[in-house]
């Protein structure tokens, strides 16, 4: 489990990038913290003839608070969002998920943007930038663009990034102080990745509400955040009609998922939602022998 | 035997000797060993399941650093036949030459001066392949639609055995109730932290073909390279250097090590194969694959009359070295009537072949298996007849006063008292706490249950044992080499490997008892074939039975000895003095007249002049031990697992989880404890996460840690455990083996807690892992199943 023979290159800049990845073509590939790509290079399952490394680019390490939004660099690291490092503008919701993602090696290293081009359907920040309303930033050979993170995958491990292109920075907007967020993932153990999750922002009207770790892109459920628009309390009725919502919110998604995959989903979703009514999953305390 | 603090002796909880070296990452393991020119070496290994090999065309130019079969010189191949009658013999070829039988199997060996240019080179080998259908399911083993995997096959089954004692069909009359299951037990990796490795040179000056080899028993691999190489023992030293876990992955003979071994031999070249974690996930050999049919017979009572079973082993595509592949199968259908006083048994036992790497000994080797299914069915039984599973299992167990027990799997149990170990997990785990629990948790989506099992762990098996297997080595005895040095000190040289288990602590745990002599001024050495006698190895949970019985026989030699000179040099006669404190002393003298070790050891080797006539130079013995009766030593115990299994997403968690166990006189109870918790922890792996998937064609579904899940510190609960103390009358000390057991019951045990909490919902689980989907799929099973009636 050693990498073949690779190129290695540094650019200053955003720009320089761009040109390295014009002129690396198929076989360029962008590193930032390599938490994924670099066991995927040793396992020989990817290749990279020429391996740019984005870490050192300035303009990819902003952390602008803009008033109404956050503008966050793409080479943010994990870490640096889980220790309020960068301004925050989710009411803790961020810092919550970041604080959860792998291990705090993984934390140390492994960046935000990185977690997005990858587009991993299991990665948390695909689910929490879509839940956010967040703006995805990239720039290629063509100039700048963007679009809204909900629209950013296509399938996975496929986003609107052309070959060329690369993901500079992820503008999220301010949550009104009233939001209540509320997020759960099922892993099978302490730092894997998930197998469902399920992020809620509840604020009247503006409810956002996504299944992620899926097939593909994080699922929207609007049915969910109309049904969300008026409680006011979690309720046995309320879980009733939040399961059969979600249920018919997946049919109509189109997504071809398993009877044990909506299940999970739906677990996860109420959960999320009792979140943001301050209920927490129960505790099993110490029932272990003394 | 005392456990008082200041007790270095057998029954002291001393500190491990090894732990610094290993805990400071200052020791040497195969990947820290280098030699002057050494080779990195890469396999070419098979990306397909199965298929006939047409070509191999090896890169222009690159002729000298890639090396097929046919560049090695005569080799044999690795022959691993069971005696049993009707075996159908596999030749395991250290690289394959004219068919591939699993993904992984090594092809070709690729040198470079760093291991990426070796894998460089073995991505440009071009092999053609003719693909054959790949039998990946226990279904296809007999199904003639699959080509055989061997030549001459007539069907994909290794063996196939049967059990009929008693009489089956005028118990089953007997009995009331009748419980029928089928359960699995998938298969596993086996991960141990470091994975296998081989470094292979020339010794010119000895003339010796020097292989380090991360494995358990390098004077058994010495034999074994000899024979495949056509060598004399003499030209051969395996070193086995610090070996970073194993738990039986480095247990066996690998092609990989004939490879090295014989590329050395053919070329002078020195070479280092280190296994990556890939290569030990899909190509080391594999472990458990199991599949039960029970059926069991009962009165009102839940006492077992009789028991039918059929079961089915994946033993994968070779049978591996020295163990032979039924040995899983054999081991099952042995171990199955378990603890329980079973007369009437009717079983048969499939080793069945497959496309997928050979299955081999893993903690616990078969019995995990037959723990599951038989402990899994006494609880159905108890819950069947709504009785208390540890009085069903009480009126089950053979009793104190039967042994030595014959059971109907053919084997001999030598004591015990297994109902006061389930009887004291009872208590400890408390089951008044579930009507507690379950209220509290009434209303959430959590189940909550509680599970037993009990279990048996042979241990430090005999020659009776292995002849009785039918494997191609008997692995009876142990030897030890004891030299005091000229200062006092010991040095004490040992055929068996320590692997972790904390050997070089416990041997000098024994020598104190012997001699008196403190631990830290011990030397425990071991893993090199031009140091120890010969020896078999740490496997099996011998070794501090049959190390620890030839240390403690050679000490006892050597504490004759150093009598004679101690009394001779106090000028008393031998029945005067006793040996401890670190001399020999004159036995009730007040005066404090002493000879110490170092003086006794300075006049044996220094100043023979010092020495009573009849008394030869020197202080070294070889001693060699067996136990007095060659049936194995039988440990035993009860685990209880109390668990909550979440509703909505699957996940299982471990509340609470208690031991009581057995392994007869304890040389150091902090071993022991360490012992059962690792073993714990890889039960809680197969129950719950561990599993290595094929697909149709062939391929291993788990080749990296993103895959194949092990848990991890967040995973494992701290148990609670107790120690039970009968000594066993066949051995030295009593001592029983117990490295196996922690990792025998988890699978039973969480199952059996698991079904408690779903009971109640009408689901069952019976396969391991007891993965999030298995769970919801059982879940959704149950509520079809109530919405059809």
């Amino acid at each position: 489990m050693k990498p073949a023979q690779l190129t290695y290159c540094r650019p200053n800049s955003v720009g320089e990038a761009v040109t390295e990845l014009v002129e690396g073509g198929w076989n360029a590939k962008l590193i930032a913290g390599g938490q994924s790509l670099m066991p995927m290079m040793n396992l020989r399952l990817v290749s990279a003839d020429r391996l740019i490394d984005i870490r050192k680019i300035d303009a990819l390490r902003i952390r602008n608070d803009e008033g109404a939004q956050v503008r966050i660099g793409a080479c943010i690291t994990h870490d640096e969002i889980q220790r309020g490092e960068i301004p925050d503008p989710s009411n803790g919701l961020m810092p919550y998920i970041a604080s959860r993602i792998a291990y705090q090696a993984v934390r140390n290293r492994g960046t935000f943007g990185g977690s997005l081009s990858l587009a991993d359907p299991a990665a948390d920040w695909l689910t929490t930038t879509a839940a956010l309303g967040a703006t995805i930033e990239w720039e290629g050979v063509g100039g700048k663009s963007s679009c809204l993170a909900e629209d950013f995958v296509l399938a996975p491990y496929t986003t609107r990034l052309e070959p060329s292109d690369l993901l500079t920075s992820v503008i999220i907007p301010r949550l009104p102080g009233s939001a209540k967020w509320g997020a759960y993932k099922l892993c099978r153990k302490t730092g894997e990745y998930a197998h469902a999750m399920a992020m809620v922002i509840r604020d009247g009207a503006r409810s956002r509400v996504f299944l992620g770790a899926t097939d593909g892109a994080p699922i929207r459920l609007p049915a969910v955040e109309t049904a969300l628009k008026d409680m006011t309390l979690w309720s046995a009725p309320a879980a009733k009609t939040i399961a059969a919502t979600c249920r018919a919110d997946i049919a109509a998604s189109g997504r071809d998922l398993s009877d044990v995959r909506i299940w999970q989903l739906c677990t996860c979703l109420e959960r999320a939602i009792k979140m943001t009514f301050g209920l927490q999953e129960p505790m099993f305390g110490e029932t272990s022998w003394k | 035997m005392t456990s008082s603090s200041d007790n270095k002796g057998i029954g002291g909880s001393i500190l491990r000797l090894e732990d610094q070296r290993l805990l400071s990452g200052r020791s040497t393991f195969i990947a820290d060993i280098e030699y002057p020119g050494m080779w990195e070496v890469a396999f070419l290994r098979s990306p397909v399941g199965h298929a006939d090999i047409l070509d191999i065309r090896k890169p222009a130019g690159c002729e000298n650093r890639v090396y097929i079969l046919s560049d090695l010189g005569d080799v044999l191949p690795i022959r691993a036949d069971s005696q049993a009658p009707g075996f159908r013999r596999s030749d395991y070829p250290a690289l394959a030459n004219d068919r591939v039988r699993f993904v992984g199997e090594p092809i070709a060996i690729c040198l470079g001066r760093s291991r990426a240019e070796a894998e460089d080179l073995a991505e440009q080998i071009e092999v053609d392949y003719r693909e054959l259908p790949a039998v990946s399911d226990l279904s296809q083993s007999r199904d003639p639609a699959f080509p055989p995997i061997h030549p001459g096959w007539t069907q994909n089954v290794f063996l196939e055995s049967k059990i009929d004692v008693g009489d089956v069909e005028s118990a089953k009359k007997a009995a009331t109730l009748r419980i029928e299951r089928e359960y699995k037990m998938n298969r596993q990796a086996i991960v141990s932290l470091e994975g296998r490795g081989v470094v292979t040179w020339r010794d010119e000056r000895t003339g010796e073909l020097v292989v380090y080899s991360s494995t358990q028993f390098p004077h058994v691999i010495r034999t074994a390279l000899a024979h495949c190489l056509g060598m004399k023992e003499r030209e051969l030293r395996v070193v086995a250097p610090e070996v970073g876990g194993s738990f039986g992955v480095k247990n066996n003979l690998n092609p990989e090590e004939i490879a090295l071994a014989a590329l050395t031999r053919q070329t002078g070249k020195a070479l280092r194969w280190v296994e990556d974690r890939r290569e030990h996930l899909i190509a080391s050999p594999h472990a458990r694959e199991h599949k039960y049919h029970v059926v069991a017979h009962a009165d009102g009572e839940g006492r077992i009359l009789a028991l039918e079973a059929d079961i089915d082993v994946d033993a994968g595509a070779y049978s591996v070295w020295p163990w032979t592949a039924p040995m899983e199968a054999g081991m099952a259908i042995g171990f199955l009537p378990g603890p329980y006083a079973i007369t009437n048994y009717h079983a048969v036992a499939r080793t069945c072949a497959s496309n997928k790497s050979p299955i081999g000994p893993y903690r616990g080797v078969g019995r995990p298996g037959a723990c599951f299914a038989i402990e899994r069915t006494i609880e159905e039984i108890a819950a069947a007849l709504n009785l208390d599973p540890v009085d069903v299992r009480a009126r089950n167990f053979v009793k104190p006063e039967q042994f030595p027990w014959r059971s109907a799997g053919g084997k001999t149990y030598d004591n015990g008292r297994y109902e006061d170990s389930a009887r004291k997990v009872r208590d400890l785990i408390r089951p008044e706490r579930l009507s507690e629990l379950r209220k509290k948790f009434e209303d959430t989506d959590y189940e909550i249950g509680l599970g037993y099992g009990t279990y048996l762990e042979q241990t430090a098996h005999g020659t009776a044992e292995w002849v009785q297997r039918g494997l191609p080595v008997v692995f009876g005895y142990e030897q030890a080499a004891i030299q005091m040095t000229p200062d006092g000190m010991l040095i004490i040289d040992v055929p068996i490997q320590n692997h972790g288990q904390g050997l070089e602590t416990t041997l000098a745990q024994v020598a104190n008892t012997e001699l008196g002599i403190d631990p830290a001024v011990v030397t425990v050495r071991h893993g090199d074939t031009n140091q120890a006698p010969y020896g078999m190895g740490t496997f099996a949970s011998r070794s501090m039975v049959m190390s620890g019985g030839a240390v403690g026989r050679g000490c006892e030699m050597l504490a004759d000895k150093l009598r004679k000179i101690g009394a001779h040099l106090l000028q008393v006669s031998e029945d005067k003095v006793v040996l401890r404190n670190g001399g020999v002393e004159i036995d009730g003298d007040p005066s404090g007249a002493r000879a110490t070790l170092a003086e006794i050891a300075a006049a044996a080797y220094l100043r023979p002049e010092r020495l009573p006539d009849n008394v030869e130079p020197g202080l070294s013995v070889v001693a060699a031990y067996r136990t007095s009766k060659d049936t194995g030593a039988w440990s035993y115990g009860t685990h209880a697992a109390l668990v909550a299994v979440d509703k909505g997403t699957g996940l299982v968690k471990i509340l609470d989880y208690v031991i009581a166990h057995d392994c007869g006189t304890i040389v150091n109870p902090m071993i022991v404890d360490g012992q059962m918790m690792g073993g714990l922890a890889q039960g809680i792996g197969t129950a719950l996460y561990e599993e290595m998937p094929y697909s149709d064609s062939g391929q291993p579904l788990a080749s990296t840690f993103m895959d194949y899940l092990v848990p991890g510190a967040c995973e494992v609960p701290r148990a609670h455990i107790e120690h039970l103390s009968n000594p066993s009358p066949i051995t030295r000390y009593g001592i029983k083996g117990m490295g196996e057991g922690g990792a025998i019951p988890p699978p039973a045990v969480i199952c059996n807690a698991v079904n408690d909490a779903l009971r109640g919902l009408g689901a069952a689980i019976n396969e391991t892992p007891i993965t999030p989907e298995r769970v919801i799929g059982a879940l959704l099973a149950a509520q079809s199943r109530k919405a059809v009636s």
